[in-house]
């Protein structure tokens, strides 16, 4: 089972009402949501609101989700629209063109219209992005190479197993290190510069 | 806060790339429905992922995933480090 199919899985589970499996979505997608809301919804408290916003509309339609597209995809489509709602109810003008799901990530910096975020909150995503970079850097060749073949070529761990030799046991393993490692770096980071609504 | 052993979390790090045995999964889903530590971890390995994959994110508010829980009519637990901030009493929309 991979990325895509763990998603139709907790899908599955909160349409037969279990509301963990919805919170686990929430938590998984809430950041990467939040960035694209962003370009939308300049300022952070409203985007947070849009945010929320968009969550509980896809909870609530989330009976209707059949898995033609990918989740995310499909919750991408509900921000756009309650973050372009927003605006208009807000009487400000949204912008005339959307940008596709699968890219609008990828245009950070030149693409993005404005970013109103705090110097504060500018540093925390770069602190973040920059801590995982550097633990993953810092990491011995074993773990950063399975980390790397897993998280950035999407390699399953059969396919590691097979680039690296070794049994899946022990890529399991390895990747798990490697993200204890992040993790480990990550965690102070953010309970002490967490922002507040 | 709940203290997260090594097996539990190495679970969590299989399960979120599928590869959890069935009977493996069945345990940690288990838990992780009565553990908020431990989807506080998950929530700080998809936010690592996210960066790893090149995706663009932005850091949410800490209450944001309790707050969505409450307007949907789910008792959220506690707040815990890794997570969120100190933890406050909100008004119920039940």
């Amino acid at each position: 089972m991979g990325d895509n199919e763990l998603d139709l899985e907790l899908v599955r589970r909160v349409q037969r009402g279990d509301k963990t499996a919805f919170d686990l979505l929430v938590r998984k997608y809430q950041h990467r949501l939040g960035a694209v809301i962003g370009r939308f919804v300049h300022d952070h408290s409203e985007s947070q609101d849009v945010a929320q916003e968009s969550f509980i509309r896809a909870y609530r339609a989330i009976g209707n989700f059949r898995g033609d597209s990918q989740f995310y995809t499909w919750l991408y489509r509900i921000a756009v629209n309650t973050a372009k709602n927003h605006l208009v109810a807000m009487k400000r003008r949204p912008p005339t063109s959307d940008v596709e799901a699968e890219d609008a990530e990828h245009y950070a910096g030149a693409q993005r219209m404005h970013d109103t975020d705090t110097p504060e909150r500018e540093l925390l995503k770069e602190e973040i992005a920059r801590e995982v970079s550097a633990t993953v850097a810092a990491l011995p060749e074993e773990l950063r190479q399975a980390i790397t073949l897993r998280e950035v070529e999407g390699l399953s761990y059969e396919e590691i197993a097979e680039t690296m030799d070794c049994p899946i046991g022990t890529v399991r393993s390895r990747i798990f290190r490697a993200r204890e490692a992040i993790d480990a770096r990550l965690r102070p980071l953010m309970d002490s510069n967490r922002v507040r609504p | 806060m709940t203290e997260l052993d090594e097996t539990t979390c190495e679970q969590l790090s299989a399960w979120m790339d599928g590869a959890l045995p069935a009977d493996e999964a069945r345990f940690l889903e288990r838990r992780l429905r009565n553990d908020a530590a431990l989807r506080a971890k998950w929530e700080r390995m998809q936010l690592a992922s996210a960066c790893l994959r090149g995706h663009e994110v932005r850091a949410m508010a800490a209450d944001l995933p309790e707050r969505i829980a409450a307007a949907i009519g789910v008792d959220a637990p506690a707040r815990v480090p890794g997570s969120a901030g100190p933890w406050r009493p909100r008004s119920r929309s039940r």
